[in-house]
Parts: C-alpha cells; sequence; structure tokens
C-alpha cells in the first residue's frame, strides 16, 4: 500500500506534461512505434527498464540514433542490437526538444495498460505483462472448449452405450459384464448411422475447406505490397487531412482514380523536405524521380482482373459513394492494405442492396420517373443499381 | 417486287441441289483437326488424352496455388493538364500514303494511339476514313521499323552518315530527290531551298501512275500537267471507265463521301444519282453502278471515242476518226445519251493511263459542260503529281551517272516500276543513295545510307490536297525509336538551325495565313481543327465547323481559256491502239481496296481484310470469267502461268462473276520480298507485267497466254461454301417500280408480323434500346467498318491457313450477294451465264442483338444473355466454348477462338511449333504490336465465343459522360465503330426509345425490313431497301 500511495504522489506532478506527451507520441511516434506491440519498432512499454532507467541515454538515442550507435556511450551495444534485430532499419532522427522527448518518455511509462481494469488507476498500469485477450488467447480457450465438448459427447456416448447395454442385459436377464458393455459400444460405434455421420461431418469439412479456398483464388484482401516510398496515408489523409482528390485525381472524371504524379507530390514537398519518420530519406525518392523524370514504381494494391472493366466516376461522381466505402478507413493506414474483397459477389451485393437516389436530374429524369412510377404503383419496394440493369454482364465485362 | 435469284459463288449456283454440298454448306466451322493436319507425328490417342488431361488438371492446379504477379502502377513525373489516364485523347491528324487521303482524329490512351477515327471538321473528307486509313494505326506499332539510322558501310550513326551525306552534297553532281506525291506545302518549299544550294531536281513517282490525266489536262487548258477535282457530290449522272473511284482511283474516301451524297434515297422526293460504270474487273465502283457493262481494258480508248462522236454529233459538233466497238447492246450510246441528257450535272471519269484517252474524256467532259459545274479545274488536286516521262529521264540520268545524290522518300520503285531491273542498275551509278523509309523494303536495301523518317503519327506536317484547303498533321506519340524527320535532315544540310517543326510554322505565318491574322491563335485553331480553307475562312462563322460550311465550296465556272485542242490527231492514234481485239485475252492489273500499291503489305488486318468482291485475303490470283474457265478447262484455286511478253507469273485462279469473257485480272501490291512479316509469302509481283511505252504505263496487257500448270492452290476464302437455304436476305427495287414495289413491300411486312409467334415473353425496354439501321442503298461495300471494328475491338488476325478453315474473326463481314434476273433454267435478257454480268448487293451483317435471341436459349452457362438496353451480351468469362449459340444462330455471326491467337513469341517451349508461324501476323503477339490494343476491352483467350457488342464500350462510355455532365443523351452522341467510320453514312446507330432520335425514323422508314424476319429473331437491326436507278437497259443488238 505504501508503495502505492508513493506512485501517485509521484505520478502526480508528472500527469500533466505527460498529457502533452501523449500528442507528441501519437504525432511523432505512433506510426512507428505502439505502446503494447511491435510495429516498425519495438513495443515502448517498459522501455525505461531496457534502458536502465538512464533517460538521458535514451533521450540521445532519439536525438539521433545513427549517432548514438556509432558514439561508443553505455548503451551503444544495446542499440546495435536493436539495429540488427529490426532488419537494419534506422529510426529517424527526431527534431524534438529534450523536454519534448522526456514528456513522452513520461508519458509511455505513465500511460494505462490498455485493459479492462484501467479503473484500477494509473498504479495497476505498472505492471508488466497483460491480461488482454489477443486472438490467439481466444482461439486456444475455444480450442479447450471444443476439445471438452468432445469429450464430453465421448462419455455421453460411452454411458449411453452402458446404459443400453444394462437395459439389455435386463431385458435379456442376463449380467451386465464388461466384455457385454464393451461389444455394444463397438456395435454402436460401427453402427451405420456412425458411419454415415462420420463420413458425412469429413465430406462437409473437406468440401467446406475447399470450397473457401477455391473462391478465395486471386482474391487479396488485406493484400499490402511494401511500396518503393513508406508514404504514410495516416499522416497525409488522416493527420493532415488532405483530401482523397487533391492526389487522386481522376476519381471523379476517368476509370483510374490515378496514382498521382511526382508534380503532384512535389506541390508540397518542394518546401517540406523532412517528414516526421523518415526524416529526409523517403522524401528523398520523391525529389529524386522530380529531378530525373523517372516515375516511382508504386505496387498496385487493388488489382482487378483483365476482364473487369470498373470506372472510379461512375461510383464517385455519378453515384456519389464515399471512398471508404471500398477502400476502408485509408486515413487509418500507415500502409494501404486490399479492405475490400474485390469479389464479384462482393460487387453484385453492393449493385443488390445499394439504394439510389430517385431525384436525380438530366440523365436520369426519365428512368427515375418511370421507377418512381412502379415504386408508388407498389410493383417494387427498394429501388436499388439491380433496377438499373446493374447485374447485367457487359455492364462490367466487354 | 421482280423475283430475283441471289447467289453467292457459282459453287452454291450448281451446287444447290447436290445434297452432299449442302451437308457441307450448312455447317459453319471446318471440323478438321488444327494440329494434327500440320504435324501427322502428333495424333493422340486415348492414353495421350488421358495424359493430357492429367496434365492439365495437374498445371491449372499447379498454376491457381501460384501466388498471382505483382502489379505496378507508374504515375506520371510531369503530367500534362490535358492527359488523364482512362481517358481518351483526340489528336487531328492526316492520313495520307501517297494513294489515299483523310483527315482523321487520331484516339490516344495514356499516350499511344490506339484508332484512327475520321476526322468530322474536314470539308473534303468530311469524317470518313477507307479500311487503310484505318488499319495504319498500326504502322507506329511495327516491330519491322528502322529502330536507328543504318549505314551499310562504316558507322551507323547520325553524325557519320549526315557527314558522308553533306560531303557527297558537296561533290558538284546533282541531286536527285525522289518521292512518292508530296502534297506537303512546307516540305516542297523546303525541298526548293535545298535544291537551289545543291543544284538538282525533284521527282515525284506514284506507284500506280495517273499521270495521263495530269498532263491531257495541262494540254487541254494549257498549263503545266495538272489534275482537276473532281465532285462527284454534283453530278446526277456519273460515267465511270475503268475507274474505280469508290475503291483506289484517286481519292476514294473523299469520292465516297461525295458519291454517297447522290445515292441517299428521300422517298419524299424520290430522286438518285445515276451511274454506268464500264470495266473489266467487278470493282466496289462497278458493283454499285446502275448499269454496268464488262468491258475489256484494250477497249477503253474505242469506248471513250464512241461516246465522244456520239455526243459530238448530238451536240453538231464535228466527228473523229471512229473505232471498231461492240459492248452489250447499244450501253455506248446509251452513255453518251445519258450524259447528254443530264449536261451541266454529269461527269465522265476514266482510269486510263493513254494521255490519248484522257483527251478525249476531257473533250466529251467539255462538251457536256462538266468543267465548271462537276469538275472544278480552279482548285487543282495535289493528290497525284507524278509524271511517268520524269521518272524515266531520272532512271536514264542516273544509269549515265549524272546523279550524285539520290534520296528517296515513300517511293519504292525496286518493286513497283514496271521494269525495276533497270531501276536496280540505274541505283549502281549512283554515288550515294540514302533512303528515308520507315521500315525496310526494296528501294531503301538497294542505299547506302537509310535516316529512318517518323512514322505518321509520331511527325509533323501539312498537306494541301487541294489548292488553297490545307490540313496539318500532329504528332500523337513521341517517337518511339532513334527516328528523324526527312525534312530535318534536310534542314540540317542547308545549315537551317531550325527544326521541321518551325520551319513548318514560319511557312504556315508566311503563306498560309492572311497577313493580318493572329498567328498564334489561328495557328492553334488550325492545329486543333486538323484543317484550314483559305475558300472557305468567309464561310466560317461563329460556332460552324469547316464541315458545315463545306457546301460553300461551289465548283469554280471559271475556266482557263481554252486553247482549240485538234482532238483529231488523239482520236486516231485512240483508234489505231483501241482496235479490235477479238480472240485476245486482255490482263488487266488492277488495285484491291485493302492492299492498293502494296505500301502498306506488311499490315496484317490489311491482308486479312476480305476483297468486297472475290472474298478473298493474303494473296493474290487471276481473276477470270467462268466462260474463259470453261475453255481453258480451269476450275477455281488452278494454278496457272500467264505470260505477258517476257513476264510470266504463276498464280492460282479465282472464277469471278463479271469479268469480261477475254480477260483476266490480277491485283498489284502483292509479292513484297523485302517488307515486315505479314507481307511475306502472299501472292506475286505483277508489277512487271505493266506496258510501258516510253512516254506512259499502262496497266494492262492485250494478248496474254494462260496455261494451266496442274497445280492447285488453295485460296483464303470468306463465304464461299455457304447457301443462302433459299431464303431472301436482301431488298432491293429500282426508282421506276419504287411505288408499286413499296406497296407491296409494306403490306407483305405487316401481314408477316401478324403471323410471328412465340412462346418466349415480348421484352420492354424502359431506359435505352439501343438499335442499328443499315441503308443499303448508301453502303459501297468498301470495308472501312471491318477494320474499324477490328481495331476498336481487339478482334485477331489468325493468318492465312485459319481463313481456310473458315475461322476467320471479323465481327462484322460484309456480305456481298450477286443477283440475276436470269437463271441458268431460264436465260433472259443478254444475260446467257448469270454470272456474266450480276448485280450486286453489299449486306454488311453483324449481330443482329436480336430480342428474341436463338443464341441466348441455348446456352447452358448463360453466357450469352439480354441486356435490359436490347444488347445481346457476351459475357467471354463465363463461356466454356460449347459453340451451341453458334449453332443456333441463323445469320452466323458468332466467331469461335479455336486457339489462343494472341500467342506470345517468348512462350517457345510450351506452344506447338505451328501456332509460330500461323499466328505471326496478329499484331497481340510482340510488345510493340500489343500497344495497339484498345484498354477497354478484354482480349479473349482460346475457347471462347465472341461476336459484335454493338460497341459496349462505347455505349458505357458515352452514358457516362452524359451522367456526369447530368443531361440526357444527346442523339447521335454515341457511335458504334463501324458507324462512325461508314464513309458513305450507310450505318446508323442510335436509341429508338427516343422517338426523336434519327434512328427511329430510319427504323420505321418504309424501305425497312429485318434480316429473316420471319423466324421472329426481331432483331434491333433494320436494313433499308436498295433503290437502282436503272436507265432503260440496253438490248442485245
Amino acid at each position: 500500500m505504501r508503495y502505492l500511495i508513493a506512485i501517485f504522489m509521484l505520478a502526480a506532478p508528472v500527469w500533466a506534461s505527460a498529457q502533452d506527451g501523449e500528442a507528441l507520441f501519437k504525432g511523432n511516434c505512433a506510426s512507428c512505434h505502439k505502446l503494447d506491440a511491435k510495429l516498425t519498432g519495438p513495443a515502448l512499454r517498459g522501455v525505461h527498464e531496457r534502458w536502465d532507467n538512464k533517460t538521458e541515454e535514451l533521450v540521445a538515442f532519439i536525438h539521433n540514433s545513427q549517432e548514438y550507435m556509432k558514439a561508443g556511450r553505455a548503451k551503444s551495444a544495446y542499440a546495435q542490437k536493436l539495429f540488427q534485430e529490426y532488419n537494419q532499419t534506422i529510426m529517424p532522427a527526431q527534431a524534438l526538444s529534450d523536454a519534448e522527448i522526456k514528456a513522452v518518455l513520461d508519458y509511455i511509462k505513465a500511460a494505462p495498460a490498455p485493459t479492462a481494469d484501467v479503473a484500477a488507476g494509473p498504479g495497476a498500469a505498472a505492471p508488466q505483462g497483460t491480461s488482454s485477450l489477443d486472438d490467439r488467447s481466444v482461439f486456444y480457450i475455444l480450442a479447450t472448449i471444443a476439445g471438452l465438448l468432445l469429450f464430453f459427447c465421448l462419455v455421453l456416448i460411452v454411458l449411453i452405450a452402458i446404459a443400453t447395454s444394462a437395459i439389455k442385459a435386463h431385458e435379456r436377464g442376463e449380467k451386465l459384464t464388461w466384455s457385454f458393455i464393451n461389444q455394444n459400444v463397438k456395435g454402436f460405434l460401427k453402427s451405420p448411422f456412425v458411419t454415415t455421420m462420420v463420413v458425412l461431418v469429413v465430406l462437409g469439412g473437406a468440401g467446406n475447406a475447399a470450397y473457401k479456398f477455391l473462391w478465395s483464388l486471386n482474391l487479396h484482401d488485406g493484400y499490402k505490397p511494401v511500396q518503393p516510398i513508406a508514404f504514410s496515408h495516416a499522416v497525409h489523409a488522416g493527420q493532415y487531412k488532405i483530401g482523397c482528390q487533391y492526389c487522386h485525381v481522376g476519381v471523379e472524371k476517368s476509370k483510374n482514380a490515378t496514382i498521382p504524379s511526382t508534380n503532384i507530390c512535389m506541390n508540397c514537398h518542394n518546401v517540406i523536405e523532412e517528414g516526421p519518420k523518415y526524416g529526409k530519406k523517403e522524401i528523398a525518392k520523391v525529389r529524386e524521380s522530380y529531378n530525373t523524370g523517372k516515375p516511382i514504381e508504386w505496387v498496385k494494391v487493388h488489382n482487378l482482373p483483365d476482364l473487369v472493366y470498373f470506372n472510379h466516376a461512375q461510383h464517385v461522381k455519378v453515384a456519389g459513394l464515399e471512398c471508404a466505402e471500398c477502400h476502408g478507413k485509408v486515413e487509418e493506414m500507415e500502409e494501404v492494405y486490399q479492405h475490400a474483397r474485390l469479389s464479384m459477389g462482393w460487387c453484385v451485393n453492393c449493385h443488390r442492396e445499394k439504394e439510389i437516389d430517385l431525384n436525380k436530374d438530366g440523365y436520369y429524369r426519365s428512368l427515375h420517373a418511370s421507377l418512381r412510377a412502379d415504386m408508388a404503383a407498389g410493383k417494387v419496394g427498394k429501388i436499388t443499381v439491380e433496377k438499373l440493369g446493374g447485374l447485367e454482364c457487359a455492364r462490367c465485362h466487354y | 417486287m421482280a423475283e430475283k435469284k441471289y447467289w453467292m459463288s457459282y459453287q452454291q449456283l450448281e451446287n444447290e441441289k447436290n445434297p452432299e454440298f449442302l451437308k457441307t454448306a450448312s455447317r459453319e466451322f471446318s471440323e478438321d483437326p488444327f494440329l494434327e493436319a500440320l504435324d501427322e507425328t502428333t495424333a493422340s490417342n486415348r492414353r495421350d488424352f488421358l495424359k493430357f488431361f492429367g496434365f492439365s488438371v495437374g498445371a491449372s492446379a499447379v498454376m491457381a496455388a501460384c501466388s498471382t504477379p505483382v502489379r505496378y502502377a507508374l504515375p506520371y513525373v510531369h503530367k500534362p493538364v490535358e492527359a488523364m489516364p482512362g481517358i481518351a485523347d483526340y489528336y487531328a491528324s492526316t492520313f495520307f500514303d501517297g494513294m489515299e487521303y483523310s483527315s482523321v482524329l487520331v484516339k490516344t490512351r495514356e499516350g499511344r494511339p490506339i484508332k484512327i477515327e475520321g476526322n468530322p471538321e474536314s470539308p473534303i473528307t468530311r469524317g470518313g476514313v477507307g479500311a487503310r486509313g484505318h488499319a495504319h494505326v498500326l504502322s507506329v506499332y511495327d516491330s519491322y521499323r528502322f529502330q536507328a539510322p543504318v549505314a551499310r558501310k562504316g558507322e551507323s550513326t547520325y553524325e557519320k552518315i549526315d557527314a558522308a551525306v553533306a560531303e557527297s552534297l558537296k561533290s558538284g553532281k546533282e541531286v536527285a530527290i525522289l518521292t512518292s506525291t508530296l502534297p506537303s506545302p512546307s516540305t516542297l518549299a523546303l525541298i526548293g531551298e535545298f535544291l537551289k544550294k545543291y543544284p538538282g531536281r525533284h521527282v515525284q513517282y506514284d506507284a500506280v501512275s495517273s499521270s495521263a490525266i495530269l498532263e491531257s489536262h495541262g494540254q487541254t487548258f494549257s498549263t503545266d500537267p495538272f489534275l482537276p477535282r473532281f465532285r462527284f457530290d454534283k453530278a446526277d449522272l456519273i460515267v465511270g471507265v475503268n475507274a474505280d473511284f469508290l475503291g483506289t482511283w484517286i481519292s476514294p474516301v473523299e469520292f465516297t463521301k461525295q458519291y454517297a451524297q447522290g445515292r441517299k434515297f428521300d422517298e419524299t422526293k424520290k430522286k438518285l444519282s445515276r451511274h454506268l460504270q464500264f470495266e473489266t474487273n467487278l470493282t466496289v465502283t462497278g458493283a454499285n453502278a446502275d448499269l454496268r457493262v464488262p468491258m475489256k481494258p484494250s477497249q477503253e480508248g474505242a469506248v471513250i471515242l464512241k461516246i465522244y462522236n456520239e455526243v459530238a454529233a448530238a451536240l453538231g459538233k464535228p466527228q473523229l476518226a471512229a473505232a471498231n466497238i461492240e459492248l452489250a447492246g447499244n450501253s455506248v450510246a446509251l452513255a453518251a445519251r445519258e450524259l447528254l441528257n443530264a449536261k451541266g450535272r454529269a461527269i465522265l471519269v476514266c482510269g486510263s493511263n493513254d494521255p490519248n484517252v484522257q483527251l478525249l474524256v476531257n473533250g466529251i467532259n467539255l462538251m457536256i459542260e462538266a468543267y465548271g459545274n462537276t469538275i472544278d479545274v480552279e482548285r487543282k488536286s495535289n493528290l497525284r503529281q507524278g509524271l511517268d516521262k520524269e521518272f524515266r529521264a531520272l532512271v536514264a540520268d542516273m544509269a549515265a551517272g549524272k546523279i550524285g545524290t539520290l534520296f528517296v522518300l515513300d517511293a519504292n520503285p525496286a518493286y513497283n516500276y514496271p521494269d525495276p531491273q533497270a531501276f536496280v542498275e540505274a541505283m549502281k551509278n549512283v554515288p550515294v543513295k540514302v533512303s528515308f523509309a520507315e521500315s525496310e523494303d526494296e528501294t531503301s536495301s538497294l542505299c547506302d545510307y537509310v535516316l529512318p523518317n517518323h512514322t505518321a503519327l509520331e511527325s509533323w506536317g501539312d498537306f494541301e490536297p487541294y489548292v488553297g484547303s490545307y490540313s496539318l498533321r500532329q504528332p500523337s506519340i513521341s517517337p518511339i525509336f532513334m527516328t528523324r524527320p526527312f525534312q530535318d535532315a534536310l534542314l540540317k544540310w542547308l545549315g537551317d538551325e531550325r527544326d521541321y517543326y518551325t520551319y513548318l510554322r514560319d511557312y504556315w505565318k508566311a503563306n498560309v495565313f492572311g497577313k493580318n491574322a493572329d498567328f498564334e491563335t489561328a495557328w492553334k485553331k488550325a492545329v486543333h481543327d486538323g484543317v484550314y480553307d483559305k475558300k472557305l475562312a468567309d464561310a466560317l462563322t461563329e460556332g460552324k465547323t469547316w464541315c458545315d460550311v463545306f457546301e460553300a465550296d461551289v465548283v469554280s465556272d471559271k475556266l482557263p481559256k481554252l486553247k482549240d485542242v485538234d482532238l483529231s490527231a488523239a482520236a486516231s492514234a485512240v483508234a489505231a491502239a483501241y482496235g479490235e481485239s477479238k480472240g485476245k485475252i486482255d490482263l488487266l492489273l488492277y488495285q484491291k481496296v485493302s492492299i492498293g500499291s502494296g505500301n502498306m503489305a506488311q499490315n496484317p488486318w490489311l491482308q486479312e481484310m476480305p476483297d468486297p468482291i472475290t472474298r478473298a485475303c493474303w494473296d493474290n490470283y487471276v481473276t477470270i470469267s467462268k466462260k474463259l474457265a470453261d475453255e481453258k478447262g480451269l476450275k477455281n484455286e488452278d494454278l496457272v502461268t500467264v505470260k505477258a511478253g517476257k513476264f510470266s507469273v504463276k498464280l492460282p485462279v479465282l472464277i469471278q462473276p463479271g469479268q469480261h469473257a477475254e480477260t483476266i485480272g490480277i491485283a498489284l501490291g502483292y509479292g513484297r520480298t523485302v517488307a515486315g512479316r505479314a507481307a511475306y509469302g502472299t501472292g506475286q509481283n505483277v508489277y512487271p507485267a505493266a506496258r510501258f511505252d516510253g512516254d506512259n504505263i499502262h496497266y494492262f496487257t492485250s494478248g496474254v497466254e494462260l496455261s494451266p500448270t496442274g497445280e492447285t492452290y488453295e485460296l483464303a476464302l470468306f463465304q464461299i461454301n455457304g447457301t443462302l437455304m433459299g431464303r431472301n436476305l436482301v431488298k432491293e427495287t429500282t426508282l421506276a417500280n419504287y411505288d408499286k414495289d413499296i406497296k407491296i413491300h409494306k403490306e407483305e411486312r405487316a401481314q408477316l408480323r401478324q403471323h410471328l409467334v412465340t412462346l418466349f415473353p415480348d421484352r420492354e425496354y424502359t431506359g435505352h434500346h439501343w438499335a442499328m439501321v443499315i441503308d443499303l442503298n448508301e453502303c459501297t461495300g468498301c470495308g472501312a467498318c471491318v477494320i474499324s471494328c477490328q481495331v476498336e475491338n481487339n478482334v485477331p488476325v489468325v493468318g492465312k491457313t485459319e481463313v481456310r478453315r473458315g475461322r476467320d474473326m471479323h465481327w462484322i463481314r460484309i456480305d456481298r450477294y450477286y443477283s440475276t434476273d436470269s437463271t441458268p433454267d431460264d436465260p433472259k435478257d443478254w444475260n446467257e451465264d448469270p454470272g456474266e454480268n450480276p448485280k450486286v448487293v453489299f449486306e454488311p451483317m453483324l449481330c443482329q442483338h436480336c430480342n428474341n435471341a436463338p443464341c441466348e436459349n441455348v446456352c447452358p452457362v448463360l453466357a450469352t444473355v439480354h441486356s435490359s438496353e436490347g444488347l445481346n451480351q457476351q459475357a467471354y468469362n463465363r463461356c466454356f466454348g460449347t459453340r451451341y449459340c453458334a449453332n443456333n444462330c441463323p445469320y452466323k455471326v458468332r466467331r469461335f477462338n479455336w486457339l489462343d491467337y494472341t500467342y506470345r513469341e517468348d512462350q517457345d517451349g510450351l506452344i506447338h511449333q505451328a501456332f509460330k508461324t500461323e499466328f505471326k501476323y496478329n499484331p497481340a503477339i510482340d510488345d510493340l504490336g500489343r500497344m495497339v490494343l484498345n484498354p477497354d476491352v478484354t482480349v479473349r483467350a482460346r475457347g471462347v465465343m465472341e461476336k459484335c457488342s454493338f460497341c459496349v464500350q462505347r455505349l458505357q462510355a458515352g452514358k457516362l459522360k452524359a451522367k456526369s455532365e447530368g443531361r440526357p443523351l444527346r442523339d447521335g452522341e454515341i457511335q458504334t465503330a463501324c458507324s462512325q467510320s461508314c464513309p458513305a453514312g450507310a450505318i446508323k446507330f442510335g436509341d429508338i426509345n427516343d422517338p426523336n432520335s434519327a434512328v427511329f425514323k430510319y427504323f420505321n422508314n418504309e424501305r425497312a425490313f429485318m434480316v429473316i424476319e420471319e423466324v421472329k429473331t426481331l432483331p434491333n437491326i433494320s436494313y433499308l431497301m436498295k433503290v437502282r436507278n436503272e436507265p432503260e437497259m440496253p438490248k442485245k443488238a
């Protein structure tokens, strides 16, 4: 209890700067570090302990990790080890003041653990390790439950078999023996019913797996390729709130949303030479492309097969869809990944369900008038894209 | 309506009652296995089948498990404002290949040209482009092109070659610049400057010469030789004598546009122009004529002379020496009478290259007042400049060693001069020979240096097809290879710092726009429009295009002072030269609509384009009349040796209805020895069979010998074995019988429609309902739509062998039907043989997009289904190739991908050797050629059915444009590739749910009929009946 009070007392004055620390952390560190998970860099909780509470050393390292490694200071060897551990990716130099770095460190130290028992107060956050359920543990728990259920089933089968044997023995007026029970259980397990059930279950499982596998062929949801430039949508679209169309100029005009040409990047990066995470390194690639005239070879994330015609303008300009409806929360993506499944079923589903705005004029005037009339007459309930022919083959395949 | 018998080929006519023939005729696809036919060792059995089956299952499993390749997206570095990936840009430009002119729009996607379309702003071609113009887009992606300069000896760099040529220029010997017709005013000015500094001459040379027309006009009007402008749109009566002006003669696209104007039938006015044609081979022009009279080429002069005398007699003018001429009935007199009746509204054109004949033609045209009405001599044409005499003089001087340096641009005399050996020998006496060829040809291979010129799509240029009417050429792609414009080279040797683009601008500033014009504004407009016309500039008011004011281009009636040319000398010469040739066989050298003079022979699209008349492709052959073939005991595809003087050639025979009985015809432009891969092994070169009389080249020879060799050669023919199954697929009438026939037609159709029944419910269309109307009266059969469709829709080229198997892939074909009033059982009139001089109807046939489609009902996987806009959709990736649909299609318009025609050269190991030789022609097989593919259209794989989609990609794009702009779709805004490209405007496309649309009115026109309407397929394509304006038919004398 004494310790607890002491921690509370220590924490109280720190807390105020740790609030700033939180903002600084999110603005400068969060794209590469998380508190409790590895990202580009190591999880930061417990960093003080790992650095033997040598805050000055830590600050120097954060200022410029490369120099620190070379300088041969107290923890240089450890820094080298980290460098190797993280695929020789350097942590870029950070243009923060000592006070700011300390605020971030204080925030890390004091930040509440992401557990359900946050209510226990900041003191409870101090201990290492968490009791949160990650996906793996959920799996183990479920597997255990399933195992237990299976075990109980078996026990039940055995019990039922014993009970039926007992009844049978009683009916025959024989004495219930182990061999009799054994015989009956075996007989039950070998009965056509059980065999059929087992075959069905096995076949069903295999079929299901095959079905899922085949349907997943050439579908790449979650595909997150490594791009030639560590471009962060989280920074550009999330933090700086640059609208999608500022860069993707084609989205309302063309079938292609278009990858921005280098000169669009240079609108800003003419001035901004250094980024928060990679310093000049990544932005230098953009400038190099601009100066040499060599285009940047981005890796396409969303790939449709050649037999599909998709047009952004139709969906964004005409139908008025939000980008996020297909692309997910790009403003939160450090590296863009394929959010939607992009299967034909996925397309068709939307065309079946999406209701259309029947008040559109211009091109749609007469068409929508007739649909409204149909609706008023009760011929159709819901006017979806399907009613405009959105499910026809030659709308997308030609 | 008069009962007529329609037929497609002699085979059909003769065999229609033969059950064996009918059995094979009804089979759409050839059943012979492909690989086995080429290679006997690969015959497979059941075990092989199991092996292949196992392998393919395994292979597909492995393939499926492999990860998909990483795809990259490369953005622009500096994005041009106007360029937007995914959106096409159009650049106005000009197509001129020395044979054919048209103002065009080049469609580019992501900076590469993918399609050529007509420039609707042009007052000359008015949006028309021919098949050759369409196919020309491929020239820029020809991997056979020169990729850098070539020096046969020494270092192949521009610096070294330029220096060597400059050295030779200083030698003091004469310079000769040999080009094809060059209607570029700025280039001509530049050549003029060049020749001032380096004395020499500029010789223009046409592959197929028209020099007699030029010379005769010079004589008639006492000027330098010139070509006048023919205005078929001003003529109510057209008489052609061996002039294929709708196919290959001088400016076919422009003439087709003009001709169609007079052939557009208006139900209220009931007026049509009349066209009489005297010709040897059946040409597109003759096929469209109201009266066609077969004639020997050695009668050309006599026919003209007789017309002259008849006209002169009627006008009370002195007659000239007469030639003995006996032609079908009184057809020559009839032509003379018709010409006189339409005095001032008539035109006579003749394709002869004999100046004496052309002088007489001019004499006739003067008498019937064609000059000043239908022929414009003020607006001289620059489209043909070659004079045979000049070229002959050049060859002589070259041989004599007088020429020190020879430049060759776009001319190929080593291939197409009648005496190529003389030219080749003369070349040996020229110390420095420089070719500016785009790709290696027969002439460039004789040159010391090749400084490759940009292709048309990469270069700037200007044209003046008619005096005062300009058109510009602008690049639509940056140069792919290390090529350089011809003009840049001249400027360099002149010591001029400018490049050609600057020179061109300076030239236009000084010579084209008026002194007071704001040059930048005027230039920008000219580049945008692609055309500029001094004469029409005043008429061009706000909101009008050059094309809108083309009517202001009136034919000048100011004739130059006429010197009385004594025609009697010409007449006696003609009478002597074109005397009696009865019994002798004449050979006519003609050009095909597709291959022309052979300058684009390496273009696979053109090679595979079926000839509108013979329906053959990939070869030339001897067209022969049935009568002559029977006499010589020849059958179709028998190889014969044709001997004309010293020249002899071995070619297969094709029995051609309409061919004059004592003539044979062979197409020029084949048998190239040095050209791109598609030109190899296609036919024989017959230019040496042309006759050079010392002054002019004559493209016919009298008294040729024909001897069978006993061998045969299989031709690649379309539409040869079919049968009409006794059905009437085309409808036609004559102007005289129009009222009567249309009444019957309307009644019959109304009655027919009452009796149509089907089990399937009728469809209702609430949105658009796309439909097409094809006016058979306007369609000339030129085939521009076939190539336009092929380019737009990534239709593969399949090669000669596959065409022989009937596996051609064209989505639109132009069926050619012969008709005769007489039948073999019932000979009428002066026709004894139904094929002696049949009438011809062209019927473009494409997917009819039936509302009650037989193909849709039989597809087991619903790969072909109907859309809510009336389209018959084909989903390639759902199709698994049962071919039930094609089997059930009464129009036979479905095409099956028997093999992977897009086979790539780099997959050697996996693909059968035979594929390599067979599909080498397809543009899609190499990386460069693939750039021409339309990115909006799927490239189909093996085993998939395909067919006309009504250019659904254009429909979708057009609708999206209207949606984005928030406005209703405008009538005529969306055009399919075929409707847009038709130079005659015969194909009309639109939305028939819009009662105000043009297509709605055409669809409900009284002439409208549907093909095999009686089976209730309810097509979305309607045809308009052909109306002929026949003169009173000549009777057998």
